[in-house]
């Protein structure tokens, strides 16, 4: 596994997350990055690669917003846990599997931030954060996941060579 | 052997829930010092935010003067009507100012002193759908310190929430954390109601009052009262309508922010809260 790179594009993920996500605002509503890549590692290359990156893109994220820290660590973890653990029973290459992935993992993602507010004593107004934020924020998300899974998968093999080797096959 | 490793497992995934349950719980209660980890990421991050903001104005700007010059001729008839208007109020404001000075001296009150400002470009917004922050081009460097007011032309955008040498980032009124923290924003009514603001999740600005039966009339202005760590007499919004809490029966105002939080551009921080802001004024 080809560690560094994927480190990279997580670092990658977090500087589009805290400087360029603002300008992508659509009604108020930013993407985000970082979980559209954790939910993407998980799903490709396992739970270790998912939950490492979901601890370490949602502590960077913690650090720069305000409010109190682990909120990301938690959810972004528990997502990249998930999706990791679902790498093995699932078709990498299934169109659905991205939106799906993306969709229910930032459902997840958010929920786990709610539930952290309330749990802290912060007022929330469901309906509203479901209308306003939460479904908005999920389309939005599942439709970067689209785009940045596929874009991932294309160097799957780069990203995670295989140990056996490659076959070459060629044309007399 | 299998069980062992599985157990080995639990009990990591129990000592790093406790450990992230633990900092949650260590910096939920109304953090202002910023650590130097946040320092060094927010240090970092500072070039990048201000390459993009240079960008993304350049763009805007190109877009936004098409858009203009399409709006104009029905501005311009729109505006014509203001200025008219604009003419009668401006004679009636002048009619009041003469009264109010009359009664200022009257009750011999004390002018009131300017606040220092300190004019600041927004350079980014929060990456988070859950917070309502914007971060701005100055910071402890420039005499920022947390919880100072930040306002525009139309009224109070928020207060520092946390500064860091080169940036500082505002909470806006509309950030359900704005009122945590003590009284972050007292507030009062015109008819001299005093009460708080107190921001719920999902966008609502609320004002609940320390009465139980508060004068108040829809579209009535609100303004910060001195009492907590604003200044006195920010116009936070308007009433925009009344309801009560299920649980506690306890009734609030529906505010309606003064500032329109999608065109921050520039605002300013009032750098020093005077002895006047805190409390004195207030009604």
């Amino acid at each position: 596994m080809r560690y560094w790179t994927l480190a990279g594009i997580l670092l990658l993920a977090f500087l589009l997350q805290s400087v360029v996500s603002s300008y992508l605002a659509i009604g108020g509503i930013t993407p985000d990055f970082l979980l559209v890549v954790v939910v993407t590692y998980g799903l490709l290359f396992g739970w270790e690669v998912g939950l490492a990156a979901g601890v370490i893109g949602g502590l960077l994220i913690d650090l720069i917003t305000p409010d109190f820290i682990g909120r990301h660590v938690l959810s972004y973890g528990v997502v990249g846990l998930v999706s990791g653990m679902m790498e093995g029973r699932v078709f990498k290459d299934n169109l659905l599997l991205a939106p799906v992935g993306g969709l229910i993992g930032s459902v997840a993602s958010q929920l786990i931030i709610v539930f952290c507010f309330w749990l802290f004593g912060r007022e929330v107004d469901p309906i509203g954060a479901l209308r306003k934020t939460l479904l908005p924020a999920a389309l939005y998300d599942m439709a970067l996941t689209i785009l940045v899974y596929s874009r991932i998968y294309k160097y799957y093999l780069y990203l995670k060579p295989d140990p056996r080797g490659t076959i070459v096959i060629r044309r007399q | 052997m299998r069980n062992n490793k599985h157990v080995r497992r639990l009990m990591a995934a129990l000592l790093a829930l406790i450990l992230i349950f633990g900092t949650m719980t260590a910096t939920s209660r109304g953090r202002e010092d910023v650590t130097i980890v946040e320092k060094a990421i927010a240090t970092v991050l500072y070039p990048f935010q201000l390459a993009t903001n240079f960008v993304a104005t350049r763009f805007r700007g190109v877009g936004t003067t098409v858009k203009e010059l399409t709006q104009l001729r029905a501005d311009n008839a729109t505006l014509r009507e203001r200025v008219q208007a604009a003419e009668q109020l401006e004679a009636r404001n002048q009619q009041l100012v003469q009264e109010n000075q009359a009664l200022r001296n009257e009750l011999n009150m004390k002018q009131r002193d300017e606040h220092a400002l300190l004019t600041s470009q927004v350079i980014s917004r929060t990456s988070d759908n859950w917070y309502r922050t914007v971060l701005i081009n100055h910071g402890s460097r420039d005499g920022v310190q947390p919880n100072m007011a930040v306002v525009n032309w139309q009224g109070l955008v928020g207060k520092v929430s946390s500064v860091t040498p080169y940036t500082s980032t505002v909470q806006l009124v509309i950030d359900a954390g704005f009122g945590q923290g003590g009284f972050g924003a007292g507030s009062k009514l015109p008819s001299g109601d005093l009460g708080i603001i107190d921001t719920v999740q999902g966008g609502h600005v609320r004002m609940k009052f320390f009465i139980s039966e508060p004068t108040v009339e829809v579209g009535q202005p609100v303004f910060t009262s001195g009492q907590g760590e604003m200044p006195a007499d920010l116009l936070i919004g308007y009433v925009a309508g009344m309801g009560s809490s299920e649980a506690s029966q306890e009734k609030f105002v529906n505010v309606r922010p003064a500032v329109d939080f999608n065109k921050l551009d520039v605002v300013h921080v009032v750098l020093q809260a005077t002895d006047k802001d805190r409390g004195a004024n207030a009604p």
